[in-house]
């Protein structure tokens, strides 16, 4: 499916979209608007909206034949498509915390093969390309290599799933005894960007959507990482939203702490 | 000293270690010391902390150097040079100088500066906590399903709470809770020493957040021997509320 694309330029394509978002967000960011709740835990604002259309326009006029699939507004979901988080983070951005990002993941077959990830309020765009490496304002990027016992991991309460708490928590437990800490910085899209910069060592969460992921998981792979599913599946993580990423020896003793986790008890995709 | 000077002491101090470990990054960021959980950037900061203080007649108690100065001292600063090492050895954009003056009458003037943004917030007691000249105040936030809660380690229970964070600095922590951005913030463990969260605790006060031991022990304390639980809201209801998720230490 992917054959044929010049992803450089549909790369490209994604960076001016993300900025384009990001710029929208960063706008706002000193006076947020009023949010609703979308379910347990997920917040919308009209940023998050903004924000969709401009990336979408951007998309649509660069690429007219790829279709694109948003957080907010939905679309097609198609075997080569856009996957597109306007604003991740939107509970940090209406905290006035910076840590926020703009997603935008391209997806050929099941597999990211263009990835951004523009983080607006901290000056960044991290970037990827499938064979061509992860970067970060064009620094060439690679995942830490430092040993468990010195990793600090990132994960996310499963929030929108609160079923899955009860299973959830002795991973969380066994993790703060397996690693030096933990972290929730609350944007799924960042705490992969900064597994791919070295900044984590590992990272899992439950439930998250598919525009949360494609795009920061390229960014691990890319840079060397690890990123499969919480049974180790390395093609399944995109439609469960089910992720553990990590370097190699974190990734692994990961697994080791959450198989077999809430996956083995059933968690679908987000709708 | 005023007040007012001591702020500027302090902004100068803040700078100082800014301009100091800004230029050290990859590896020299990331260096470790023979001291558990120390890193080389801790030492250069408080060497550039220690060297804005000297000569000036206060007493100090730093995380790295303990305490130095007159012993006599009216006033003691109660600092850590870098709060969230571990953040800013990643290059994680949340870690802070954490300064506080404590008279005879307990905290007199605090600044908490997170260097990864060069935001500064600042109090003078009773004259209340600002940033970039506005006053910061805590969040109304009362019921524990509408807050938005920052903790260190695991808590006891976990409540229902809107979402929760994990930032790896009690003093940034507890300046969001002053600022209104968190409601609240737990500590799970009786872990934290007054370098950390004297700063934090004061800017809660001065913006009318509540801040507490777990074991309701006093948390106006100069001594770098104690530790403490911290657990910090913005309104007293919402403290009383997050009580089960605080497992009182027994230290």
């Amino acid at each position: 499916m992917s054959d044929g694309l010049d992803l450089e330029d549909l790369l490209a394509l994604a960076v001016a979209a993300a900025r384009a978002g990001g710029d929208i967000v960063a706008r706002s960011f000193d006076d947020p608007p009023v949010a609703r709740s979308k379910a347990v835990g997920d917040w919308v604002s009209d940023i998050d909206m903004s924000s969709e259309r401009a990336v979408r326009a951007i998309l649509t006029e660069g690429a007219p034949t790829i279709p694109v699939f948003g957080e907010e507004e939905g679309g097609e979901r198609a075997a080569l498509g856009w996957l597109v988080d306007p604003l991740d983070g939107t509970t940090n951005f209406l905290h006035h915390f910076p840590v926020v990002g703009v997603s935008i993941g391209l997806v050929a077959d099941g597999k990211p093969i263009v990835g951004v990830v523009h983080a607006p309020m901290l000056g960044d765009t991290y970037t990827a390309m499938r064979g061509g490496g992860a970067h970060r304002n064009r620094e060439r990027l690679s995942v830490s290599n430092r040993p468990a016992e010195q990793a600090v991991c990132a994960t996310g309460f499963p929030f929108r799933r609160a079923d899955l708490l009860p299973a959830y928590l002795p991973m969380f437990e066994s993790a703060l005894a397996a690693f030096e800490d933990l972290r929730r910085a609350g944007a799924a899209s960042l705490d992969l960007a900064w597994v791919a910069s070295g900044s984590f060592d590992g990272y899992f969460e439950l439930a998250l959507g598919p525009w949360d992921v494609a795009a920061g998981a390229l960014l691990v792979e890319e840079a060397g990482g690890r990123v499969t599913d919480w049974n180790g599946d390395d093609g399944a993580w995109l439609d469960s939203g089910n992720i553990v990423v990590g370097n190699p020896e974190v990734h692994s003793r990961i697994l080791d702490i959450v198989a077999p986790g809430p996956t083995a008890a059933g968690a679908p995709s987000p709708a | 000293m005023t007040p007012a000077e001591l702020l500027g002491l302090f902004e100068r101090i803040a700078d100082g270690i800014r301009d100091a470990l800004l230029p050290m990054t990859g590896s020299a960021r990331r260096e470790r010391t023979a001291k558990p959980g120390q890193y080389a950037i801790d030492l250069v900061a408080d060497a550039v902390a220690l060297r804005h203080l000297r000569g000036t007649g206060l007493a100090v108690l730093s995380e790295e150097s303990g305490r130095t100065g007159p012993a006599d001292a009216p006033i003691t600063i109660v600092l850590d040079p870098v709060d969230g090492t571990s953040n800013a050895a990643r290059d994680l954009p949340y870690w802070a100088t954490s300064i506080c003056a404590v008279d005879s009458s307990g905290p007199l003037a605090a600044m908490v500066v997170n260097q990864a943004t060069a935001v500064a917030c600042t109090a003078i007691r009773d004259a209340g906590a600002w940033r970039d000249g506005r006053r910061l105040v805590s969040s109304n936030v009362s019921n524990v399903d509408e807050a938005f809660v920052a903790f260190s380690g695991l808590p006891a229970e976990i409540l229902p709470w809107k979402q929760c964070r994990i930032l790896g600095s009690a003093a940034l922590a507890l300046t969001d809770v002053a600022s209104g951005s968190l409601d609240a913030f737990i500590d799970a463990g009786s872990w934290h020493a007054p370098w950390d969260y004297l700063g934090g605790a004061m800017l809660c006060r001065e913006a009318g957040a509540t801040v507490r031991d777990a074991g309701r022990r006093r948390i106006d304390v100069v001594d770098g021997s104690v530790r403490r639980q911290l657990f910090a809201a913005g309104t007293p209801a919402l403290i009383d509320a997050m009580t089960p998720s605080v497992l009182v230490a027994t230290a």
